[in-house]
C-alpha cells in the first residue's frame, strides 16, 4: 500500500506488464477443525485477473470452503493459496490480501455495520486509515458504480435485498479491491433483486476488469460466467467453458445438477430423436437449431 | 378447510406518520384442497395477506373467514384456528432453539393434551413427512443438521399440529437445486396425504408453473391476477408488466410462435414444450 492508501494495482502485473493469475489455488486440502473428511480435497484452480468464473456445487460440496481460502479467512492445511501475488499463508499480508480481494456473503443483512449507507461503505477506507477527502472521492464513485448514488444518505434497513448487496459491493469497491467474492449473493433476493446484482457484477467485471468469482446455486447465472467450476464431495470435478461444463451430461446426472433451461430443452428434444448440435446453450441459439431442425 | 376473503383492506400505522395502505379490496375464496401459488415482487402486500389467514394481523376493513372462523368476530376461537392454519415463515430454521430435534418439533405439542406416547408417535410421523429419518436424527442437536435439513426440521414442527391448511413463505429460499427439490416433494405429499390446501409464497416462476394448480399474482395491496398457471402466464404481457417473469417454457414458446414454429402458448415446463416441438415435428414430416 502506498502512502494515499492506495492498493496498488500494479501487484497483479509482473515487472514485464504482463498480467498474472489473481488467484492461484496449488494442491490444497483443507479440513475444519474437528472434522474428519476435508472440505477441500487436493484441489488445483486458477483465476485469471479480470476474469469472471462461477463456482457450483451442492450445498457440503466445498464451494464456500474454497471462497474462504480465496481470502485468507482460512488457510490450507495442505498447498497454497495465492492472490494477486501474496500467499495467504503469510500472515503479515492478511490485510492487504482482504484489501485484494473482497468478500460478499449470502445474506445482505449480516453484512452492514453503519446506519447511513456512505458510512458503511466508507468503513472499510476509514479503518485503513485512509484521507478523508480520499475517503470521500472514493465512496462517491463506488456508490455510483453499483448505481446507489442517490441513496448515499438513506439508513440501509429502508433498502431492498438487491439494494443492500450492491452497497457491500460499493464497500469493496472503496477498498479498491480487484476482486470480488461473491458467496450465493442473490440466494435470499427476489427475481429483480438478483437481476440488479447481476448486472451489477458483470458490469463492474465488463468494464472496469474487476476479477468475480461467483459462487452461486443458479445455473442460469453461472451460464454468464467465463468459466465454470463444479465442486463435489469436496473436489473439483469439472472445469471449463460453461458450454463445455452444461454439455457434460454424465458429470451433471452424477453431480446432481440441472443445467441452464435451453440446455434441458435441447437434451429433452435429442433424447426424443430430435438431435440439435450439442454446442447450443443460449436461448436465441437454441430457438434457432430449433427452427432449422423443423 | 376454505378460505374466504373479501374486500380485505390494510393499513399499517393508520392516523400514524408512517400510514401505508398494503391491502386495498382484496377478495379471493379456496374452497377445494389445492396447491396455490402467491405471487408478486417485494412490497406487493403478500406477506400482509397471509398473515391474515391466521390473524397475526387483523383486517382494517373487509372480512378474513377461514376455516369457518371469522378472525374479527370470533375471537374466543383464534387459538383454534392457529392450530388449524400453519403458518412456515421465511427461513424457518432460524427458529430451531431445543436441545434436540424431536423436542423442537414437538414444541407446538406441548398444550395439547396427547400423551407423551401419542405425542411421540406425530413427531415420527412428522419427520416421515419431511424425510428426516426417526431414529437417525429424533435426538441430535438441530444445530448439527445440515442446512436443509434444519430447514427441514422447522418445517416438521408446523406440520405436527397436522393443519389443514399450510401457508409457506419463500420455503424453499436460498437452498441448493436438491434441497427445493425436496421442499417441494413435502408440499406434495402434505397436500395429497391430508387433503390440504398449500398457500406458497414463491418467486420462481418454473416451480410455480410445476407444483401449483392455481396461482394469484398481486400488485400493489391488490390480486392482479387469479387463475391455472396455464391461464396466469399465457398472458406474458400481463405478468411482465407486474413486474415478474414468465417462466421459461412459455416465454420460449412465445419466441418459437413469432418464428412460425405453431406450439401452443400455454406449456408450463420443459418438457411439455419438448413435446409440443416434436408434435410439430412429426406433422411436418406426414
Amino acid at each position: 500500500m502506498d502512502k494515499s492508501g492506495n492498493v496498488g494495482y500494479n501487484k497483479t502485473k509482473t515487472k514485464t506488464g504482463e498480467f498474472m493469475d489473481a488467484i492461484r489455488i496449488e494442491n490444497c486440502t483443507f479440513t475444519y477443525e474437528g472434522d474428519t473428511l476435508p472440505a477441500v480435497d487436493h484441489v488445483s484452480l486458477t483465476v485469471r485477473e479480470g476474469e469472471f468464473v462461477a463456482i457450483l456445487g451442492h450445498n457440503g460440496s466445498g464451494k464456500s470452503s474454497l471462497a474462504k481460502l480465496m481470502n485468507a479467512l482460512e488457510t490450507p492445511d495442505e498447498g497454497t493459496v495465492t492472490v494477486a501475488g501474496m500467499r495467504t499463508d503469510e500472515t503479515d499480508k492478511l490485510w492487504q490480501i482482504r484489501a485484494e480481494a473482497g468478500m460478499v456473503f449470502q445474506n445482505p443483512d449480516n453484512q452492514i455495520v453503519a446506519a447511513i449507507v456512505e458510512d458503511d461503505v466508507a468503513f472499510g477506507p476509514e479503518n485503513i486509515g485512509v484521507k478523508p477527502a480520499e475517503i470521500r472521492r472514493r465512496v462517491d464513485e463506488a456508490l455510483a458504480a453499483v448505481g446507489m448514488s442517490a441513496y448515499a444518505k438513506h439508513a440501509p434497513h429502508t433498502l431492498s435485498g438487491g439494494q443492500k448487496q450492491r452497497v457491500a459491493i460499493a464497500g469493496i469497491l472503496a477498498l479498491q479491491s480487484r476482486i470480488i467474492i461473491l458467496d450465493e449473493p442473490t440466494a435470499m433476493l427476489d427475481p429483480l433483486g438478483r437481476r440488479e446484482v447481476l448486472d451489477t457484477i458483470r458490469r463492474l467485471n465488463r468494464d472496469d476488469g474487476i476479477t468475480i468469482v461467483l459462487i452461486t446455486h443458479f445455473m442460469e447465472e453461472a451460464a454468464l460466467a467465463d468459466r465454470v467450476f463444479v465442486m463435489e464431495d469436496a473436489r473439483l470435478v469439472a472445469e471449463g467453458t460453461p458450454r463445455e461444463v452444461f454439455a457434460d451430461r454424465d458429470m451433471l446426472r452424477r453431480t446432481g445438477l440441472t443445467p441452464p433451461n435451453p440446455v434441458r430443452l435441447r437434451n429433452c428434444l435429442t433424447d426424443e430423436g430430435l438431435a440439435l448440435p450439442a454446442d447450443a446453450f443460449t436461448d436465441e441459439e437454441v430457438i434457432e437449431e430449433i427452427c432449422r431442425s423443423l | 378447510m376454505s378460505i374466504v376473503v373479501k374486500n380485505l383492506t390494510h393499513i399499517y400505522d393508520q392516523g400514524g406518520p408512517f400510514e401505508a395502505k398494503a391491502l386495498d379490496g382484496v377478495s379471493f375464496e379456496a374452497h377445494e384442497p389445492a396447491i396455490i401459488g402467491l405471487m408478486g415482487h417485494t412490497g406487493c402486500g403478500k406477506s400482509t395477506l397471509v398473515q391474515h389467514l391466521n390473524a397475526l394481523l387483523l383486517p382494517t376493513a373487509g372480512s378474513v373467514v377461514v376455516c369457518g372462523i371469522d378472525t374479527r368476530t370470533d375471537k374466543s376461537r383464534l387459538r383454534e384456528l392457529r392450530h388449524r392454519v400453519g403458518m412456515v415463515f421465511q427461513y424457518p430454521e432460524y427458529q430451531l432453539f431445543e436441545e434436540t430435534v424431536a423436542r423442537d418439533i414437538a414444541f407446538g405439542l406441548r398444550d395439547s393434551g396427547l400423551s407423551e406416547e401419542e405425542k411421540k408417535k406425530r413427531v415420527r410421523a412428522a419427520m416421515e413427512e419431511v424425510a428426516l429419518d426417526y431414529d437417525t436424527y429424533a435426538e441430535k442437536s438441530p444445530f448439527d443438521l445440515s442446512g436443509g435439513q434444519k430447514r427441514r426440521a422447522a418445517i416438521a414442527g408446523v406440520l405436527v399440529m397436522e393443519p389443514e391448511i399450510l401457508v409457506m413463505d419463500e420455503p424453499a429460499a436460498g437452498l441448493d437445486p436438491r434441497g427445493k427439490e425436496e421442499i417441494d416433494d413435502i408440499i406434495r405429499r402434505y397436500h395429497e396425504k391430508h387433503g390440504a390446501t398449500v398457500l406458497i409464497v414463491t418467486h420462481n416462476m418454473d416451480e410455480a408453473a410445476a407444483l401449483c394448480s392455481r396461482i394469484l399474482v398481486m400488485e400493489n395491496g391488490t390480486i392482479a391476477a387469479d387463475g391455472s398457471p396455464r391461464q396466469v402466464f399465457s398472458d406474458a404481457e400481463r405478468v411482465k408488466a407486474v413486474g415478474l417473469d414468465v417462466p421459461y417454457a412459455a416465454r420460449t414458446a412465445a419466441a418459437l410462435i413469432s418464428r412460425g414454429v405453431p406450439v401452443r402458448p400455454d406449456v408450463l415446463t420443459v418438457e411439455e414444450l419438448a413435446a409440443e416441438i416434436l408434435r410439430i415435428k412429426e406433422e411436418r414430416r406426414a
